[in-house]
């Protein structure tokens, strides 16, 4: 079996989960504290993504990165390549697929965390910056971990979107959920199996994990 | 001493309150809703004021020129439900306010704050497996370890009953004469606010009422009023 694809979806699922943490923890934040209005709205943009369907949101993104586009032609101007059928073209891609899956975790938890534990590290001497990594992260590591590996997994299984985005260059853009398409389509059925028997164990083992840790967590408060 | 002005306008409550208060125990006391627990958040700057001063031994924290954030206002905490941190241990807890810069130093002082408050035995433990009163203690603790200048207490004995409110209003006690710091407790309970109080201060809609020894608030209220408390 050929485990290039395996591996690129690896290593695409884990930049995405860890720009999405950069990413979607203030977004998380800032959704769970905000009165401003229309708060509404900002959470149905990004949660979007849930609902529409990945070849939609895979269009939208090959239009607004392909080489006709400012985005593609600056990025040409800069790297001497297109960002389109490129793996950081599908990073941008899965980014915004998986959105949702790294906020809406990550805001529950924000929510529910009691409020007079920030304002107890307020008046212990922390700044809200201190305050945002030493209690509120910690608190709600439960939803930071959930959102993180649930994006992980996410992007690992994705597929419209990617081949939109990225179609199937190997090595750079075929991933293993357009290999094992690719195998089924050529009827090379023993390679599809392999491939689709790791995914299978990994998503397993991975949510296994998730909820063990979680339940760990859980008893002590942490949410 | 303590001085205390301010003025907040909320959607459905107004808060307009003067008061002083001395390295004493000052007790606010006043039915739910009376603007106790929002006057003590003002001092600790968890709210702002609309306008008004707070001035703590001759220390700004808030008029018209100056609003120091909680973190620069050296005023200790003790919430109703405590807000322990529930992933930390209880010696992690209480040193959660000390710069860690300090190792040596925090060490030296925590093997103080064990002492005085016997609570080698907590230390390692989670506030989960806590009970009612110890939660309580660890939380005085907590909040008195980066050493402020004045301790707010919001309805400390809410959550304890019997001999155990009995054994905290001493300990309370006992910190306020041995760390000779000012503080300011809230509590609903007239019985509880002469037992522990040097000075009263009555709170009703936002307004001071009352000020001054816990004993003259006897002469200076009627039976009815003080029976509805």
């Amino acid at each position: 079996m050929n485990w290039q694809p395996l591996w690129l979806s690896f290593e695409l699922a884990l930049v995405t989960m860890l720009l999405l943490l950069v990413i979607a923890t203030p977004i998380a934040r800032f959704l769970a504290f905000t009165r401003m209005r229309g708060r509404g709205v900002m959470e149905a943009v990004f949660a979007l993504p849930l609902v529409l369907p990945p070849t939609v949101l895979g269009y939208f993104v090959l239009v607004s990165i392909g080489s006709r586009s400012t985005v593609g032609q600056w990025y040409h101007d800069l790297f001497g390549t297109t960002f389109a059928f490129s793996f950081e073209g599908m990073v941008l891609a899965s980014i915004l697929y998986s959105l949702p899956f790294a906020v809406q975790p990550m805001q529950n938890a924000f929510e529910a965390l009691d409020k007079r534990m920030i304002e107890a590290s307020r008046t212990l001497g922390l700044n809200a910056w201190q305050s945002f990594f030493r209690v509120l992260l910690p608190g709600a590591r439960v939803g930071v971990i959930t959102g993180a590996v649930l994006s992980f997994a996410h992007t690992v299984g994705e597929f419209g979107v990617v081949l939109m985005v990225g179609g199937s260059i190997p090595g750079e853009t075929r991933v293993a959920s357009i290999a094992i398409y690719e195998h089924v389509e050529n009827l090379e059925y023993a390679d599809a199996n392999a491939m689709a028997l790791v995914l299978l164990a990994f998503s397993f083992i991975v949510l296994s994990v998730v909820y063990h840790y979680n339940r760990r967590l859980s008893r002590l408060g942490t949410l | 001493m303590i001085i205390v002005s301010v003025k907040k306008q909320m959607p459905d409550f107004s808060m307009d309150a003067t008061w002083r208060a001395g390295r004493e125990i000052t007790v606010l006391f006043g039915p739910s809703g009376s603007g106790k627990t929002t006057l003590l958040r003002l001092i600790a700057g968890l709210e702002q004021p609309d306008e008004g001063r707070v001035v703590i031994a001759g220390r700004v924290l808030f008029d018209d020129q100056t609003n120091l954030k909680p973190e620069q206002r050296k005023v200790g905490f003790v919430f109703q439900d405590y807000a322990l941190f529930p992933w930390l241990t209880v010696k992690e807890n209480i040193l959660f306010g000390i710069p860690k810069k300090n190792r040596k130093q925090s060490a030296e002082w925590m093997q103080t704050l064990e002492t005085t408050f016997q609570i080698s035995q907590l230390l390692h433990k989670h506030p989960a497996h806590l009970s009612g009163g110890e939660a309580q203690r660890v939380a005085l603790v907590r909040a008195l370890a980066p050493k402020p200048e004045l301790l707010l207490l919001d309805e400390p004995f809410s959550a304890v009953h019997g001999q155990l409110r009995s054994e905290l209003r001493s300990f309370i006690k006992n910190i306020q004469q041995q760390w000779d710091i000012p503080v300011i407790l809230v509590t609903h309970d007239l019985t509880e606010a002469h037992l522990i109080g040097d000075r009263l201060v009555r709170l009703e809609a936002g307004r001071v009422t009352y000020e001054g020894s816990v004993d003259g608030l006897a002469q200076n209220s009627s039976s009815e009023l003080l029976a509805a408390y």
